[in-house]
């Protein structure tokens, strides 16, 4: 990996795709993306934290392994903190809590971790995670605002606005985040998203 | 109403009403692989369908009858990613086994790109009722991802000869087609 | 008027746009004046608004892409009309406008343009429409006054009206969809000119009536209420995103036919007819490939 990664500039959402499938399910509001996000990315700094310090030991396959199970790991901290704490946003966010655990944003993230330097690793980690979850945040806010006209739960368009409902609803999603990443590309042009995620 | 009614209904939920790709929105690596053809997607579809099976049934019984007795419930994710990554890669191998076609299309590290959201999906809400309603879950929602994934492959082979923009080439056309689809399989809400 | 159009498989190289285009509004005409005769001034006013912006933004869309102007073709005045023969009378004008925008934009804009996109885009704003703004797509009139009625359409109480009645259209629904004589005579006319043929919408019929009747409904009853007729004429038979193969097209429009029914009975939404046509818009690409080897090169000498 070449350390390219950005928050504006090859975004890991945006322009690599990475962690597509909360980024279209749970971004209905701002403050989910916001949420599920953030949850991410602290997950995905822990897991870039650990295999920076012990992923040189290992080889292709066996880091694959070990980042899924402590993507794992993190993921179910990430739950325990959520229902502790946040509970009303643990239960909008429901199963894709536990599917942190699978998130190609932390596997790739974490593999690629592997092998570079400590320092490295977790600024990468630090950068793709704030660059997810701010996409993530936009996303949910578009989203949020046509659906339901509303931001972070304030009304803020006038009332005679009739909701765009499937702003919210699956269907949108896809088409947003997907008509969101050919914006992203345009304007801040392309070097072809050729990377496979997981 | 019989066994097989039931399963029945169950199948078309699982494949339509509450498809993983297009209503769940558990399936987004069904749109991040490049599956090339058809033929490739159905063998990928078909492959993970078969892991969402398998992970599903094996996850509840670690869940209910290893974690659960031995009160570790906390460690269910750990022990779900391991049993999943475990079956996609025995399920590889023995799928190379039979046919090296299958092995071909699967590539190198099938087993890592079959650990995604569909599979531990099934097994988190397989997790509600008993082992067979569990291993169903995953076989018939895994049918549903199957299905998803030959549609969108249909519909990316025909884009090759279309004059899409060049910021919408790729995944983000691929994400708008399937958003499209999954406006259609809105007409199955309360089937 | 000669297009340049790409290669696609499905557009036709012999037969140009503009001549195609024509023929399907000379078709759509006798729905047209059907629905004003029925539901007045306003379902005029919604056919005018909304072809005005599909023209519009088509207009946009190709400047904005860089690409040269080809409104003249006619293609966006026809999705925005059938658009608007598919809404309520009594829709709100910028329902049709969102409904163009999406139709024209990312329907079939963002895939390309004219040829290029895999889904009917009248019928995928249609849904659009109907998932987001449903009190507004599901406000029936009945077609006697001018004041606004709400009713119900045949497809909630089937026995209120007799087959005559359904038949001429003097019922509640869509601007377009509920006059099937008017719909018969554009279908006749699409037929004499050869713009299209008969597999799509006899299949389509034949097996929405046979299902219909499998799942206890009155065969004749099912054929003339709702959209049905209307879709199996004007919007499964779009050249664009129908399969090319007459064998394929028949599966096509048989399982358009089938879901169609199946969610006209079980399903949470009363009419059908658009999702059977978008999911086998969806299915085409891949029924094409299952006859390809065999009519490569013969389906579009076939079609003219």
């Amino acid at each position: 990996m070449d350390g390219k990664h950005g928050i504006l500039g090859n975004n890991p959402l945006l322009r690599l795709g990475l962690g597509i499938c909360p980024a279209v399910a749970v971004t209905t509001t701002a403050l989910n993306g916001l949420g599920m996000g953030v949850a991410t990315a602290g997950a995905l700094l822990l897991t870039s934290f650990v295999m920076g310090l012990i992923g040189g030991a290992l080889n292709e396959k066996a880091r694959f392994a070990v980042t899924l199970i402590l993507s794992a790991a993190f993921a179910s901290v990430a739950q325990m903190v959520l229902r502790g704490w946040f509970p009303a946003l643990n239960d909008s966010l429901g199963v894709f809590v536990p599917l942190i655990a699978v998130s190609s944003l932390i596997l790739c993230g974490g593999s690629e971790a592997a092998g570079r330097g400590f320092g490295a690793a977790i600024a990468d980690g630090l950068v793709m995670g704030i660059g997810y979850a701010v996409a993530m945040t936009l996303l949910g806010a578009v989203r949020e605002l046509l659906g339901r006209g509303t931001a972070f739960g304030a009304a803020v368009l006038p009332a005679a606005y009739e909701p765009l409902l499937l702003a919210a609803l699956p269907a949108g999603g896809l088409m947003l985040l997907g008509i969101a990443m050919g914006l992203y590309n345009a304007v801040f042009g392309r070097g072809r998203n050729g990377k496979e995620g997981a | 109403m019989s066994n097989l009614t039931r399963a029945l209904l169950f199948l078309v939920s699982c494949v339509f009403t509450q498809n993983f790709v297009f209503v769940r929105l558990m399936g987004g690596s069904a749109l991040l692989k490049k599956a090339g053809s058809v033929a490739t997607a159905a063998i990928v579809g078909g492959y993970t369908a078969l892991v969402m099976a398998v992970s599903a049934a094996l996850n509840w019984i670690v869940y209910k009858k290893a974690l659960v007795p031995l009160g570790a419930k906390s460690l269910y994710l750990v022990a779900f990613a391991a049993v999943a990554l475990l079956s996609a890669w025995l399920i590889a191998l023995a799928l190379k086994r039979v046919s090296p076609r299958v092995g071909k299309a699967l590539g190198e590290n099938g087993a890592a790109l079959a650990v995604n959201c569909a599979v531990l999906g099934a097994s988190l809400i397989g997790m509600g009722g008993g082992i067979v309603r569990a291993a169903l879950t995953g076989l018939f929602g895994g049918l549903g991802y199957l299905l998803a994934l030959v549609l969108l492959a249909g519909v990316q082979e025909r884009l090759e000869f279309s004059r899409v923009p060049e910021s919408m080439k790729g995944l983000p056309i691929s994400l708008v087609s399937a958003g499209l689809i999954a406006l259609a399989f809105m007409g199955f809400i309360g089937l | 008027m000669k297009l340049n159009l790409n290669p696609a498989p499905h557009v036709h190289s012999r037969q140009d746009t503009r001549w195609l285009m024509g023929n399907v509004l000379i078709a759509l005409l006798p729905c047209c004046v059907a629905g004003v005769v029925y539901f007045g001034v306003p379902a005029l006013m919604l056919m005018a608004v909304s072809m005005a912006s599909a023209v519009l933004f088509e207009a946009l869309w190709q400047k904005l892409c860089g690409r040269k102007l080809l409104i003249a073709d006619g293609s966006a005045a026809v999705t925005g009309l059938i658009l608007a023969l598919n809404l309520p009378p009594r829709a709100p004008w910028w329902l049709a406008v969102m409904g163009s925008a999406f139709a024209v934009v990312i329907v079939k804009g963002l895939f390309g343009g004219l040829g290029d996109n895999f889904i009917n885009p009248a019928m995928a704003a249609r849904a659009l429409l109907l998932a987001s703004w449903p009190k507004f797509m599901t406000a029936w009139t009945a077609p006697s006054g001018l004041d606004a009625v709400t009713s119900a359409t045949p497809l909630m109480t089937p026995a209120a009206w007799t087959p005559l009645e359904l038949f001429l259209g003097r019922i509640p629904g869509c601007i377009g969809e509920t006059c099937k004589l008017a719909i018969l005579a554009g279908l006749a006319w699409l037929l004499i000119t050869r713009t299209i043929k008969w597999h799509i919408p006899v299949a389509m019929m034949a097996s929405l009536c046979l299902f219909s009747w499998i799942f206890g409904k009155d065969p004749v009853a099912a054929a003339l209420s709702g959209g049905a007729l209307f879709g199996a004429a004007f919007m499964a038979t779009d050249y664009v995103t129908c399969p090319v193969h007459p064998a394929a097209q028949m599966i096509y429009a048989a399982g358009a036919g089938l879901v169609a029914a199946v969610i006209r009975s079980y399903a949470g939404y009363p009419e059908g007819v658009t999702y059977g046509i978008l999911l086998m818009n969806a299915a085409a690409p891949l029924l094409d490939k299952c006859f390809r080897r065999r009519v490569y090169g013969h389906g579009r000498e076939a079609a003219k």
